[in-house]
């Protein structure tokens, strides 16, 4: 909107200066009377708006006279001849007209009428204009005057102070001088003549300069809102695309997770009060497989500990159960595939047992498996932020072949063999590790090399996961 | 949105409302209390270019009938007779008429007729400048040439008033003159007439025309004598005058005088001389002789009120008709 309204007003302004740029002159025009072959402007009209006014007359044949003189003896002139009479501006583009009829006595309006009428021939026209003397003289009823008087000739009066002629048209440039003028524009041949009167006008454009300023502005106010507009937008629309479920086990696209660290822990939480049921189950199942002699103690003792600790306790369990690579490792081999949901949950408590146990001593736990923290909060985040049930996409396909040979032939990285790497894919099938939940995690789940090794002296969650 | 559209929408029409401007509507100039010339000094300028550029055309054509479209009156006259002058032979019987103006009386009418007196330089042949008067007679008319008089030596020309304010035109009868115009003719007349007799002797100065009208009628007399009979009659021409207003309220009055000199022989012969013999085409007259003279003359004529004297500022005096056996 504002967008609009600055370009619109920056259009006006510039409109204003170019497409609406008032003319540089003023042109008015008028044509004569019918049955007038005289034209005059009343004094004052010649400098109705300029000093300068350039006088242009037509007519449909034969030669054009425009002379300039006082009015009274422009007046004088004409007579009484019908004329045409320049009265004023009834438009800004035409010209008040009114006809004077001829107030010639009786004696004259035959012939007037006589000589009118051949005249309005235009095929007659020339011939008498072109020899008025012939065409007098040979009628001896009509004067020589009624004779000249159907086409006047104002050509050559020593009234005219100015004087233009042309063959049907012609062109007088005057500069206003005291006094009162009057042009008298005449078709000699006996057609109407029409006169154009085109004053130079002073333009200004007002518009232009506050058009485009206040134009500018709005366009930019504009822009710039639009801009954050879209910023925010698009803000909202990463947000809004993250919950999208992944097509793919190991290959998700997925934007950072933006849960808080509350949420986290909510969910952590919930997670470990199924922890030690989960675990007796997962034990109880696999009693061979129990990992660590402290595995069981460092599970209750993480409840406890998880309860005391309060509200910081999850990303360092997530972190610690990220490190603590013994148990679990088999737990996810061996877990049958059916009971992903409750092999999640039941895997997710030794993991956090693990790391509530050895709590006080989690640097040199994270150091000793520094590769597997990291990517397995990103693993962790993409799970938590599916619903419960989706027991979908992520674990098929590592975890299919497992429930068929619980071997580690699952993992066939070169870091399969080493509880590092198999605890890496364990946390990675089970994603119950690691609060850390960055993009990337995922991928790097995958390749488990690639993984930088420093990631792992981390104390808080890492960019990614603190939105 | 549609609320705020035509909110826009009548601002701009009220705003392009309130930008509209009346129409200019003519305001010429008020008439002038003082009558300003009808004329520009440019103008009249031209005018008198344009008179000498048509005379100069009829002088080569010597056409006696039409002495051109810029001559008109006396001046139409007497020319066409020199015309006959220069085709009998005696080339120089030309006016010279100078195309330059050094003093110009324009006309503050608007009304006609109208007048323009000229005072041109002098000319070539170093004789006195000349004084024209131009007349239109009417609006479609062209200005002509009416009258020229050569200037007296020694005559101080009236103080005229500058050109660009210009010169009131005074009708024959005015009668703020000490004399109106049509009685100063007459009354020069009968100076001429009777001479010294006249009662209006004492107005008029003493001046070369009347000088010479007088001397040449005497000569005739003289050589006439007892041999024939010779009149002579003055009169004022039915040309009329033409005046024109000087600064000091008087005015420049130009009139023309006929005069009609007739001899009849009694069983003799007269020779005359020059310009007479050359349009007769003889110098010896048997029987009459008939020569009809025009004067055209200027007189300053004073206010009225004022006592001094009409003076005749020039005149031309040349035949314009010759008739003998």
């Amino acid at each position: 909107m504002l967008c609009a309204l600055g370009a619109v007003a920056l259009g006006l302004g510039i409109a204003s200066a170019t497409v609406w740029r008032p003319s540089d002159t003023l042109v008015a025009q008028a044509q004569g009377a019918p049955g007038t072959s005289l034209l005059v402007t009343d004094p004052g009209v010649l400098d109705l708006a300029a000093d300068e006014v350039t006088v242009r007359a037509s007519a449909t044949s034969g030669t054009v006279v425009i002379a300039l003189g006082r009015s009274a003896d422009v007046d004088a002139w004409v007579g009484d001849d019908a004329y045409t009479r320049v009265t004023g501006l009834a438009g800004w583009h035409v010209l008040a007209t009114e006809k004077v009829a001829a107030s010639a006595p009786e004696a004259g309006d035959p012939a007037a009428d006589a000589a009118g009428d051949p005249a309005a021939d235009p095929a007659a026209v020339p011939d008498p204009a072109a020899e008025p003397d012939s065409a007098a003289v040979p009628d001896p009823a009509a004067e020589p005057d009624p004779a000249a008087d159907a086409a006047p000739d104002p050509a050559g009066s020593d009234l005219w102070v100015h004087e233009a002629s042309g063959e049907r048209a012609a062109t007088l440039e005057l500069t206003r001088q005291d006094g009162r003028w009057s042009v008298l524009v005449a078709a000699t041949a006996g057609g109407v003549p029409s006169v154009a009167l085109e004053w130079p006008q002073v333009v200004t454009t007002p518009w232009l300069v506050p058009g485009v300023v206040v134009g500018s502005l709005l366009l930019l106010i504009g822009i710039a809102w639009w801009v954050l507009i879209l910023v925010a937008g698009r803000r909202l629309a990463r947000a809004a695309a993250a919950p999208v479920p992944q097509p793919a086990a190991l290959t998700p696209a997925e934007p950072a997770l933006p849960l808080t660290r509350r949420q986290m822990r909510e969910l952590e939480e919930a997670r470990s009060r199924h922890k030690p049921h989960d675990r007796e189950a997962v034990l109880a199942r696999f009693p061979m497989l129990v990992p660590g002699p402290k595995a069981p103690d460092e599970g209750q003792q993480g409840q406890q500990g998880r309860e005391r600790r309060g509200r910081h306790s999850g990303v360092e369990a997530d972190r610690h159960g990220s490190d603590d690579v013994r148990a679990p490792q088999a737990v996810a081999v061996a877990r049958p595939p059916g009971d992903r949901t409750r092999g999640r949950h039941g895997a997710a408590a030794p993991a956090a047992s693990a790391s509530e146990q050895s709590g006080s001593s989690r640097s040199e736990q994270t150091r000793g498996a520094p590769a597997s923290g990291r990517p397995a909060g990103g693993l962790l985040g993409r799970l938590r932020r599916r619903p419960a049930d989706t027991r979908a996409p992520a674990p098929t396909a590592p975890v299919e072949p497992v429930g068929a040979a619980p071997a580690p032939p699952l993992f066939t990285t070169q870091r399969a063999g080493t509880p590092a790497a198999s605890a890496d894919a364990w946390r990675r099938t089970w994603g119950l590790t690691g609060a850390d939940s960055t993009q990337d995690s995922v991928t790097t789940a995958a390749t488990p090399t690639e993984e930088p090794p420093q990631a792992p002296p981390h104390r808080r969650r890492p960019d990614g996961s603190e939105r | 949105m549609t609320r705020v559209r035509a909110v826009a929408l009548s601002t701009a029409v009220l705003f392009l409302a309130g930008c509209s401007v009346p129409l200019p509507t003519p305001q010429p100039d008020a008439l002038p209390a003082a009558m300003p010339p009808a004329l520009s000094v440019e103008q009249a300028e031209d005018i008198v270019a344009e008179v000498s550029a048509s005379l100069a055309d009829a002088d080569a054509a010597l056409s006696v009938d039409v002495p051109g479209p810029r001559v008109t009156g006396p001046a139409a006259t007497i020319r066409s007779f020199q015309y006959l002058l220069v085709t009998a032979g005696l080339a120089d019987a030309l006016t010279v008429i100078p195309s330059g103006a050094q003093t110009l009386v324009l006309p503050t009418t608007d009304e006609w007729p109208r007048t323009v007196m000229v005072v041109t330089e002098p000319p070539e042949d170093l004789q006195a400048p000349l004084l024209l008067t131009l007349v239109q007679t009417e609006p479609r008319a062209p200005y002509q040439l009416w009258s020229w008089v050569r200037l007296f030596p020694g005559v101080k020309t009236p103080g005229l008033a500058q050109p660009e304010l210009g010169s009131a035109p005074v009708e024959p009868d005015a009668p703020e003159l000490a004399v109106s115009p049509t009685d100063v003719l007459a009354q020069y007349v009968d100076v001429l007439t009777n001479r010294d007799a006249s009662p209006y002797a004492a107005a008029f100065t003493a001046d070369p025309l009347r000088q010479g009208i007088a001397q040449t009628k005497d000569a005739f007399v003289a050589v006439v004598g007892a041999n024939g009979t010779l009149t002579e009659t003055y009169q004022p021409d039915e040309a009329g005058t033409y005046s024109m207003a000087t600064a000091d309220g008087g005015a420049i009055v130009v009139g023309t005088v006929r005069t009609v000199t007739t001899i009849t022989l009694v069983d003799s012969t007269l020779k005359i001389g020059d310009q007479t013999a050359a349009i007769l085409g003889t110098d010896t007259l048997k029987s009459s002789l008939a020569i009809t003279w025009l004067s055209v003359v200027a007189f300053e004529v004073p206010p009225a009120g004022s006592d001094a004297p009409i003076q005749v500022l020039g005149a031309e005096h040349s035949r314009i008709q010759v008739t003998g056996s």
